[in-house]
């Protein structure tokens, strides 16, 4: 965030860097980190090789700077996990590469808001593509009806079929078997919260209990989720 | 941080830490939650957690491959559309705030550059206002050289001060508050504040609180402007 100005530069640059604010209608930090970077790709000579190696937060910081080469690796590295999570909360392939269209082209366009204080790139990338799709199959969907197919396929998180691959390998099988260790009441909750896209208060009245149960059930079970994956 | 305020804040945010991450909390509160996010570093790994946890869930999806259309489709889309796209500015206020103390960092940098010895580095930051200030702005340029190390904030739109009461800017150094300096505002709801910086501070986060009385060396009353974070 750091930038070293010469004794001409300083209003040159302070304009350029409000103008970019303007134009980006956020913080100066991300503008400021972008400037950073560019000065860094201007030392390298702009060489793009080696990017694969790069990790996911170098990636975005370089996206932010509007390096297409930075992002096309991204892209190449999280288009399945992206895709197949569109897919499994809107259930058909249209809708889904429409999300996973709008997921990317987002992430595109906000990688300078990533902070890598809080919390994983792949973490924010997910939350980003998480939302829209869920907020996608709001509006398709009107208001939840307990009892109703929806809600059902829902609550049924893990494929009945066990030769179904999870998308990220081993990881994604361990995290289904810890959701099966859950206790079913939590992950009930956390299915519909995350799976199906219902807020805390509409699984309240689906399942009518308490709204202060419902997220407390959630959180307990984010909690043991966490804990029985870490225990493979 | 062991005032009334803050135990508040962490209940609050234990309490409401999923609700947040589940992008269903109101505005006003969402925004008094990063504010608090910001100075409490246990609230920020334990929202940490807790956001890995639940996307954990995404890697328990069946395996689907997306068609090669959908790539070429967006990379079109990016090719047309730059990183930044002119948007539907909101936050004119912040931006204007920066403005102003851009140019009056650069007219002080005319008017003492014979003095000045480079390189200089200047380091700037929008900040929010967050409630009980949500129309409040600032920005703070935080300017550093051999010899002198010195920030200005700017703010706008705060609530007047009244009796004893100070805001106060302090630096967040590893989640730890350290004080920047007090100052009082009048009913135009604006002020400039030019502080020193003691050498050995380097920070990342800022943000400024309204102090019941001045003299505190913790933060005891509201946050009301933050550095986004």
């Amino acid at each position: 965030m750091r930038v070293v100005l010469g004794p001409g530069k300083i209003f040159h640059c302070a304009l350029k860097t409000i103008c970019a604010r303007q134009a980006k209608n956020q913080t100066l930090t991300p503008v400021l980190r972008s400037l950073k970077m560019l000065q860094r790709t201007a030392c390298l000579g702009g060489v793009h090789g080696g990017m694969e190696e790069l990790t996911d937060g170098e990636l975005l910081t370089r996206i932010a700077a509007g390096e297409v080469a930075a992002f096309e690796v991204l892209y190449d590295r999280y288009a399945r996990l992206v895709f197949s999570l569109c897919l499994r909360l809107l259930g058909d392939r249209t809708a889904a590469e429409e999300v996973a269209q709008d997921a990317f082209l987002r992430i595109w366009r906000h990688a300078g808001d990533f902070d890598p204080l809080r919390g994983t790139a792949r973490s924010w990338l997910l939350t980003i593509t998480h939302r829209l799709a869920i907020d996608h199959r709001r509006q398709r969907r009107g208001y939840a009806v307990p009892g109703s197919p929806e809600v059902e396929a829902a609550a049924a998180v893990v494929t009945d079929d066990p030769g179904e691959r999870a998308v990220a390998g081993a990881l994604g099988q361990q995290v289904n078997r810890a959701l099966q260790g859950l206790a079913p009441e939590q992950r009930q909750v956390l299915c519909l919260v995350y799976f199906g896209g219902f807020t805390q208060s509409e699984v309240a009245q689906l399942l009518a209990v308490p709204l202060g149960t419902v997220k407390s059930r959630v959180r307990l079970a984010l909690v043991n989720l966490r804990r029985l994956v870490g225990e493979g | 941080m062991t005032s009334r305020m803050s135990t508040d804040a962490h209940a609050h945010m234990l309490e409401e830490a999923v609700t947040y991450l589940l992008g269903e909390l109101p505005p006003d509160e969402a925004a008094a939650l990063e504010a608090h996010l910001q100075l409490c570093t246990p609230c920020r790994a334990e929202l940490g957690d807790l956001r890995e946890a639940l996307n954990l869930l995404a890697d328990g999806v069946p395996a689907a491959d997306p068609p090669p259309e959908l790539k070429r489709r967006i990379m079109r889309r990016l090719r047309r559309r730059r990183p930044f796209p002119w948007p539907w500015a909101t936050a004119a206020a912040a931006s204007l705030v920066a403005a102003l103390s851009f140019w009056q960092a650069a007219v002080w940098h005319a008017r003492y550059e014979a003095q000045l010895r480079w390189p200089v580095h200047v380091t700037a930051w929008a900040m929010r206002g967050v409630p009980p200030a949500p129309g409040a702005a600032g920005s703070l340029v935080w300017v550093r050289q051999a010899d002198s190390n010195w920030v200005q904030l700017v703010v706008a739109g705060l609530p007047r001060t009244t009796g004893k009461q100070v805001y106060q800017l302090w630096y967040i150094l590893d989640g730890k508050p350290i004080s920047g300096g007090t100052f009082t505002v009048g009913a135009s709801g604006e002020a400039t504040v030019r502080a020193a910086v003691p050498p050995e501070v380097g920070f990342q986060v800022a943000a400024v609180t309204l102090e019941p009385q001045d003299g505190d060396q913790a933060p005891k009353g509201p946050v009301v402007l933050a550095t986004k974070e």
